[in-house]
């Protein structure tokens, strides 16, 4: 008798755990619905046009499936690996910049100094300026006639002569970097203070009474306790690099001869120069394909970490 | 079982119902004016000619057309000039099946709409008033034969030259260069202690301001059929190679110039008398204008050579293929295109595509507008194909910029260009 009335309130649960679940997925249904219609639509629509050839400008070609033409055609473009190394080079040295100015930006910011607070909201600045402003100022900072970038340097005679910094093949691309890095090094900055904070003082002074020297310490406990958010940090700044247009495209629109031509840059022109639409959808797959790696190995590693 | 199959059925329709909803446009405001009701029009304006709202001279202009035609309604939106944040915009919403009624689209960009079908042909609309307007304005509008816009402003390129610069190095200040050969001469005489005789939008390679050179040759960028580069001919390889030289053989250019883009990095260019001649728009003369400068300057038709030519940019009204309001939207561009709005022109210190535009104030008493009004005659807008922009950018100014920045070999850049350009032509 007792195990028949446990075994009806055992299906009773049962049953009424399997309408929750269905609830559940009714409750999600809308979310997933929008989802689908914002990101993954599109986002087939994409693959499906990439194997088209669609020319906006010759709308009597119509749109022919071509297998694999626009994917070979970029491939076998030139520019499209001077692109790539651009966009690898961009990513990675902006990145490290980025991160490595605001890990020192927000140790200095962590230490008891006079007027922290107005450091900290000061140190925002590059952060706030929209990003138009910011490109264009640099810009004229870097003008080989009136930049003041030159105009130091000659004056304290590092340089001879004016250097044409967004003009010149091998300065270009570092002098793109240097102002993406400064634009946004603040928000590494806050995220790794902000990670700074949580960590108890507990474990400074058990490193001191265990005989740590600074350096010790900064080495097994300040970097153990914010590696998850150097982590998650570096990897928003990553995708954020990696798909930053209006930087490079306000400061040097890819040039001088394609000397920061970044995948962005690339496939705009694609776009929106020649509206060979078919070719961008291409080219916009590849980009996918390479920053789903850069987040694979990110998860691959995150889940390491908490093993 | 049953119960749960219905209500879950219920619940996904809701939810459809809900996206539907999203889904649907609201009621469109600009359906054909049946009676009584109004015909709404709206208008995307560069955001210069609409800097002070209401009060700007085309709101003002318009208010006139409102009395006469109670039955429109106009709506101007401002929208920042510039290929990506204007024409792209326009673009993607008439490809959506929206957009404006009427854009002010710059001349390059006609052909490129009218071949993506995005415009209306207007040529039945227009009819014989296209004799109103200066023949380079309606070429660079007509596209296959049609007349896609109705010409508002335009923008003509003549040489701007420092008197006091030509002084100082024993040249005569009132006869600026008129041939080749006296532009090259007065360039190498201009250039000496970091200061340089010529300067130009360098950001853009110099393509720009290389096409009058290249026409005034002779040159043409496709061959009679349109599908085949013709710009590497001996005539315009002659004027590609003296054009290029000015900026690398002959260093008369500061390598400063070739980052430049915007008026305003020229302007600076020359207003701090770093160059002394440089080849420049309607804008350029108001932008200098409103700089305080210590030395006399003046404005000259380009140099000749085997013609004359000069490039001719400006903006033209184009009406949205999907416009419900086709005849208001063309009664107004009519009225603003008129005889009696060159006043506004004024207003705007714009040079109107009209041929009478020379009884505009501006003009009648300015002697050197009316330089560039003279240069109406010959002035001619860019090639009229919907891929020009994607030729310039994609062939021929990374062919000069391997030429500045690589030293490239100038027949073999543009020869590579050709074949790029054949490619483009076929639609590979």
């Amino acid at each position: 008798m007792a195990s028949k009335a446990e075994k009806t309130w055992q299906d009773k649960l049962a049953r009424w755990r399997r309408r929750e679940n269905i609830l559940g997925v009714l409750l999600v249904c809308p979310a997933l619905l929008i989802l689908f219609s914002v990101i993954i639509y599109p986002l087939l629509l994409n693959l499906k046009m990439s194997f088209q050839k669609i020319l906006m400008m010759k709308p009597y070609l119509g749109t022919p499936f071509t297998g694999f033409n626009n994917y070979v055609n970029t491939l076998q473009d030139p520019i499209f690996w001077r692109a790539a190394g651009n966009t690898a080079v961009w990513t990675l040295s902006s990145v490290g910049l980025q991160i490595g100015l605001g890990l020192v930006a927000a140790l200095l910011l962590n230490m008891p100094i006079k007027g922290r607070g107005f450091f900290r909201g000061f140190m925002l600045i590059p952060w706030v300026t929209p990003g138009v402003v910011a490109a264009l100022t640099w810009r004229w900072m870097y003008d080989a006639q009136f930049g003041i970038i030159n105009h130091i340097l000659l004056k304290i005679g590092l340089i001879s002569e004016p250097i044409v910094w967004l003009g010149t093949y091998n300065t270009a691309l570092f002098a793109v970097i240097a102002e993406h890095a400064w634009k946004n090094f603040p928000f590494a900055a806050v995220m790794i203070l902000a990670a700074l904070q949580t960590i108890p003082g507990e474990l400074y002074e058990a490193a001191d009474v265990d005989g740590a020297s600074g350096w010790q310490s900064f080495m097994h406990v300040t970097i153990p306790e914010i590696l998850p958010t150097l982590m998650l940090t570096t990897l928003l700044t990553t995708i954020w690099t990696f798909n930053n247009f209006d930087t490079i495209w306000l400061m040097t629109e890819g040039g001088p001869s394609h000397a920061t031509e970044v995948l962005t840059t690339y496939v705009y022109k694609a776009a929106f120069q020649a509206f060979n639409l078919g070719k961008a959808a291409g080219i916009s797959v590849i980009m996918f394909l390479m920053l789903f790696g850069v987040v694979i190995i990110y998860t691959r590693s995150a889940g390491r970490e908490r093993a | 079982m049953k119960k749960r199959a219905i209500s879950l059925t219920v619940l996904l329709l809701f939810v459809f119902s809900i996206l539907a909803g999203c889904g649907q446009k609201p009621a469109e405001n600009n359906a054909p004016a049946p009676n009584g009701e109004k015909a709404k029009l709206e208008i995307w304006v560069y955001d210069e000619f609409y800097k002070d709202g209401d009060n700007s001279p085309i709101a003002q202009a318009t208010k006139k057309f409102n009395e006469s035609n109670p039955d429109i309604e106009v709506t101007f939106v401002p929208t920042p000039y510039g290929s990506s944040s204007y024409r792209d915009k326009y673009i993607q919403a008439a490809n959506g099946g929206g957009g404006p009624d009427v854009i002010l689209s710059d001349n390059v960009w006609v052909p490129q709409l009218a071949a993506m079908n995005l415009i209306n042909p207007l040529t039945e609309k227009l009819g014989d008033k296209k004799n109103e307007f200066f023949q380079g304005t309606i070429d660079a509008a007509t596209w296959n034969n049609d007349i896609y816009g109705v010409p508002f402003h335009a923008d003509i390129m003549v040489l701007f030259y420092n008197k006091t610069a030509f002084k100082n190095a024993g040249l005569d200040p009132e006869k600026p260069p008129t041939t080749w050969e006296e532009f090259r001469s007065a360039a190498k005489a201009l250039t000496k202690d970091g200061k340089y005789g010529f300067g130009l939008l360098g950001g853009w390679g110099g393509s720009f301001e290389w096409l009058p050179w290249f026409w005034q040759n002779g040159g043409e960028i496709l061959d009679a059929s349109g599908k085949k580069a013709a710009f590497n001919n001996e005539a315009g390889m002659e004027a590609t190679e003296f054009f290029l030289n000015l900026l690398t053989k002959d260093g008369v250019v500061p390598k400063a110039a070739f980052t430049w883009k915007s008026w305003d990095e020229l302007t600076a260019g020359f207003a701090t008398q770093t160059i002394a001649m440089a080849e420049g728009m309607d804008v350029l003369l108001q932008k200098l204008d409103s700089q305080k400068v210590d030395f006399e300057w003046g404005v000259a038709p380009l140099p000749g050579k085997k013609t004359q030519a000069a490039t001719l940019g400006g903006g033209h009204w184009v009406i949205n293929k999907n416009s419900k309001n086709v005849d208001a939207a063309y009664k107004w561009i009519d009225f603003i295109s008129s005889k009696d709005n060159l006043g506004m022109m004024d207003a705007y210190k714009r040079t109107s595509a009209r041929i009478d535009a020379d009884s505009q104030e501006i003009i009648k008493n300015d002697a050197r507008k009316q330089v560039f009004f003279k240069a109406m005659e010959y002035a001619r807008p860019r090639p009229i194909i919907a891929e020009w922009t994607q030729i310039d950018y994609d062939t021929i100014q990374p062919a000069f910029m391997s030429v500045i920045h690589e030293g490239a070999d100038i027949k073999a850049a543009m020869n590579k260009a050709a074949e790029q350009v054949d490619k483009i032509m076929a639609g590979e």
